[in-house]
């Protein structure tokens, strides 16, 4: 059988075009899930209460269906009308999915700033928006850093299970190399290393940025 | 605390390699069967989704032709029979490898690459690789006519027909599913313009959904099923291989081949697509 690890470089290039698309895909899931995920955390503590209503629905609804039925319901259900293919269902699953979550942690971090700023912001003449955007959102961004780095990690994760809907991600290429070599320990161990580096120099992104905001502070 | 890390991936790389020294190396000790005579049980490894190799009744049972040749084995054996399903068909070899089934029974080919991995019984059915495109597309004849730029070719993950797929298709793109049923449906649901699979399998999805998909049964390549063993365990190979030889066109297995293969009544007790 040879040395088993051989399977590894012999594969690489193969590999690192799966690792590429993972990261599109999660880089695209990211900007859909980011502004969709802040609305609707904006929505959720609105005054008005339809708004609300349609946001809290839609946050409890997705938080309450797993990811994996999410991406086969996108693909096989809305996919046949809309012609999506699987790249776009991936992205507009996992988008939406996290978006959902964005929103718990954006309604969190603004609740967490306390009311009084509102109200002096208020009082100072400023409107709604204005005290939105210039008082309390800055102070939000830096209580939901840590959440949301978690949040975006969990993206790049989940992101592995679009390869049920034909997406040659990275565990996509990984099953297929499984299943013509069968060196199953060898395949998964340096792809699960291959994540790993990923998420762990995301997180050191995240942990850079949250040391220049408290400076700030 | 980031030395302390980088100390623990490092370990961890360490037991990883060491353990892969001892996989795929051959068996010592005593063999499977023996193992499964001592145990009382008999560990079956499949991938359901398969029509009608191996498939789910309504209240979630393993049927199928497949599973009427495990169960008379482990009856053979004076065992207890446990089928363990595995939804990604690719992850049946790697099971087999590790000792978490006892044999694989999954309509899965014999195959030269497989055989590096595994040990094969003798055949107990055979079978080819065929084109299944959507009833509306009345004009495909063979698969060559649709390999051009633009078409997508589905097949189940890991299957023969996902690495036929691969050579034969020069221009039209490949996309694997997981298993059998999601890459049927993308071709009753026009996301592909053809799925490449075993030919039993396409037979009876084009049973069950005669509105929808259409079969070309111009047979791609020939293949025989066999039971994967663990590799080089002499002793097991031995005895299925027996255990085959009285089983073929015994009375067993033509009420099996006659309730399965020509009869479509059993359609009904499988859980519908």
């Amino acid at each position: 059988m040879g040395s088993a690890w051989n399977v590894i470089p012999q594969n690489m290039g193969l590999l690192l075009d799966g690792l590429l698309l993972t990261l599109q895909l999660s880089a695209f899931a990211l900007l859909v899930s980011i502004p969709v995920g802040v609305l609707l955390g904006l929505c959720r503590i609105s005054g008005n209460r339809v708004v609300s209503f349609l946001a809290v629905s839609y946050v409890e609804f997705i938080r309450g269906v797993p990811l994996l039925v999410l991406l086969f319901w996108i693909y096989f259900v809305l996919g046949k009308f809309l012609k999506l293919g699987p790249f776009l269902s991936g992205v507009l699953g996992l988008g939406l999915f996290s978006a959902a979550f964005i929103a718990e942690i954006v309604r969190a971090g603004i609740q967490a700033v306390p009311r009084g700023q509102m109200e002096a912001a208020r009082s100072s003449g400023m409107t709604y928006v204005q005290a939105m955007r210039f008082i309390i959102l800055p102070q939000a961004l830096r209580k939901v850093l840590p959440p949301m780095a978690s949040q975006f990690i969990t993206l790049i994760k989940d992101s592995s299970l679009v390869s049920v809907i034909s997406v040659v991600d990275l565990t996509l290429v990984a099953k297929n190399l499984v299943s013509t070599s069968f060196r199953s320990l060898e395949v998964w161990s340096f792809v699960a290393i291959m994540y790993f580096c990923v998420t762990f120099f995301l997180s050191q992104i995240i942990s850079a940025l949250e040391r220049r905001y408290r400076v700030s502070e | 605390m980031r030395k302390w890390m980088f100390l623990c991936v490092a370990l961890l790389l360490m037991i990883m390699t060491g353990c892969s020294q001892e996989a795929g190396t051959g068996v010592s000790g005593p063999s499977t069967i023996q193992k499964v005579i001592d145990k009382k049980k008999l560990v079956i490894g499949t991938s359901s989704g398969y029509f009608p190799f191996e498939m789910k009744d309504k209240e979630g049972k393993f049927v199928g032709y497949d599973m009427d040749l495990g169960t008379a084995m482990a009856n053979a054996l004076k065992v207890e029979v446990e089928f363990k399903d595995f939804s990604d068909f690719g992850g049946l070899i790697p099971a087999l490898q590790t000792g978490d089934i006892d044999m694989v029974i999954s309509g899965m080919t014999i195959r030269g690459d497989r055989a590096l991995a595994v040990s094969f019984s003798d055949p107990y059915y055979s079978s080819g690789q065929v084109v299944m495109v959507p009833k509306k597309d009345s004009t495909t004849q063979s698969w060559k006519d649709l390999d051009q730029p633009g078409k997508k070719i589905s097949v189940g993950q890991g299957t023969t027909g996902a690495l036929l797929a691969k050579q034969l298709f020069k221009n039209a793109q490949v996309m694997d599913f997981d298993g059998f049923t999601n890459a049927a449906l993308a071709v009753k649901q026009g996301q592909a313009d053809a799925l490449i699979f075993d030919e039993p399998g396409v037979r009876v999805f084009e049973i069950m959904n005669a509105d929808s998909v259409r079969g070309v049964y111009e047979v791609l390549s020939s293949e025989n099923l066999g039971i994967a063993l663990p590799l080089n365990d002499q002793a097991t190979i031995q005895w299925v291989n027996s255990f085959l030889a009285s089983y073929r066109n015994g009375l067993d297995d033509q009420t099996s081949t006659n309730k399965w293969f020509k009869s479509n009544e059993w359609i009904n007790q499988v859980q519908q697509q």
